[in-house]
């Protein structure tokens, strides 16, 4: 194997990480983790960078989970990780490319549910309520939140930055990060809709 | 580019996200909380553990099935847990309620599948049952 440019956990902890010790995969987490991400949002200049971070966050939890399918005498972890996350960068990629145009259309459509409840037939309805019930189990704490003000169409950017802020996540910037977590929201949902086999557009009415 | 992160900021997002994910132990300390009607704050103290500390703890892995009691104290340590017991009791209630619910799931879905299928098999289908029984010998 060739040298790394990152910083590598040692063999011992390696070994632990594959059979799956907490401690282990903590530290292996705290010493990658931010490495991979200054990496990536490097590498990556045209993507958002909280995009970016919460893709690094997915690969690692699922590294995580799936500790034993790792060989360390097959690759570098970090090589490892970089592949994962090479993926589903390029997915993440495409999403933007293919959904950056109707985000507005989609916010709007997503208040429809709640507002708009008494024009459309029971099984819809049953359906676009099972589908967000599901989704409740889904999303993070404060994307369930953003969900739920969403669809009672409040409108107030304090309202949403009051979320971020009971939720600890940056504010630093509130207008883009409220606008990159409803983005990221709609993202989440379109594509959780497609696996379950339904149109986005169809569970918001449109 | 580089990010306005700096490593603590990255990894408290990371401890977070964790915290909500499967085999992390913060699903199974919220858990507790629901089971238990007790606040994110009344769990805090009971570990004895600061807020920083508190969301490190529930973005670590779970421990092993193997040597969970351990893992579950070396958790508790390395989180600098003041009463690192209480946490210990925790995840072992934790995890007996995870197999409590785990069975009934189970039982209901072995009720649920096979009232579904009493109700839907067709009479030529049930009387047919042994010989394809027997024909898959």
């Amino acid at each position: 194997m060739t040298e790394s440019v990152f910083d590598q956990p040692t063999p011992e902890q390696l070994d632990d990480f594959v059979a799956g010790d907490p401690i282990a995969i903590d530290g292996v987490v705290r010493l990658l983790l931010p490495q991979l991400c200054r990496w990536a949002i490097a590498h990556y200049p045209n993507l958002p960078e909280d995009e970016i971070r919460s893709t690094v966050n997915l690969i690692f939890a699922e590294t995580c989970l799936n500790h034993a399918r790792y060989t360390p005498h097959k690759s570098k972890l970090t090589t490892y990780l970089i592949w994962l996350l090479k993926l589903r960068l390029a997915d993440l990629y495409k999403d933007i490319k293919s959904e950056s145009s109707d985000f507005a259309h989609h916010e709007k459509l997503l208040q429809t549910p709640y507002n708009d409840s008494s024009t459309i037939d029971t099984p819809t309805r049953l359906t676009r309520e099972a589908f967000f019930q599901d989704m409740t189990l889904l999303l993070d704490a404060h994307e369930q939140d953003f969900l739920e003000l969403m669809r009672k169409g409040e409108k107030s950017l304090q309202a949403f930055v009051a979320i971020l802020v009971r939720h600890s996540r940056p504010t630093s910037n509130p207008d883009h990060e409220v606008k990159n977590t409803k983005e990221r929201l709609i993202r989440k949902l379109r594509h959780i809709a497609n696996e379950q086999g339904y149109s986005l557009q169809d569970l918001l009415g449109g | 580019m580089t990010t306005n992160f700096n490593d603590d900021a990255i990894l408290n997002e990371w401890y977070q996200y964790a915290a909500e994910k499967e085999a992390f132990v913060g699903i199974w300390l919220r858990m507790l909380r629901e089971r238990q009607k007790i606040t994110h704050e009344q769990q805090q103290r009971d570990f004895g553990v600061n807020g920083q500390e508190f969301i490190r703890l529930q973005g670590m892995p779970l421990p092993r099935p193997n040597q969970f009691t351990r893992d579950a104290r070396r958790i508790a340590e390395a989180c600098h847990l003041t009463d690192p017991s209480a946490f210990v009791q925790a995840m072992l209630l934790a995890r007996s309620f995870g197999r409590n619910q785990s069975q009934e799931s189970t039982a209901s879905q072995f009720v649920a599948r096979h009232s579904y299928q009493a109700a839907y098999d067709a009479d030529e289908d049930l009387d047919k049952l042994s010989d394809e029984n027997e024909g898959e010998k």
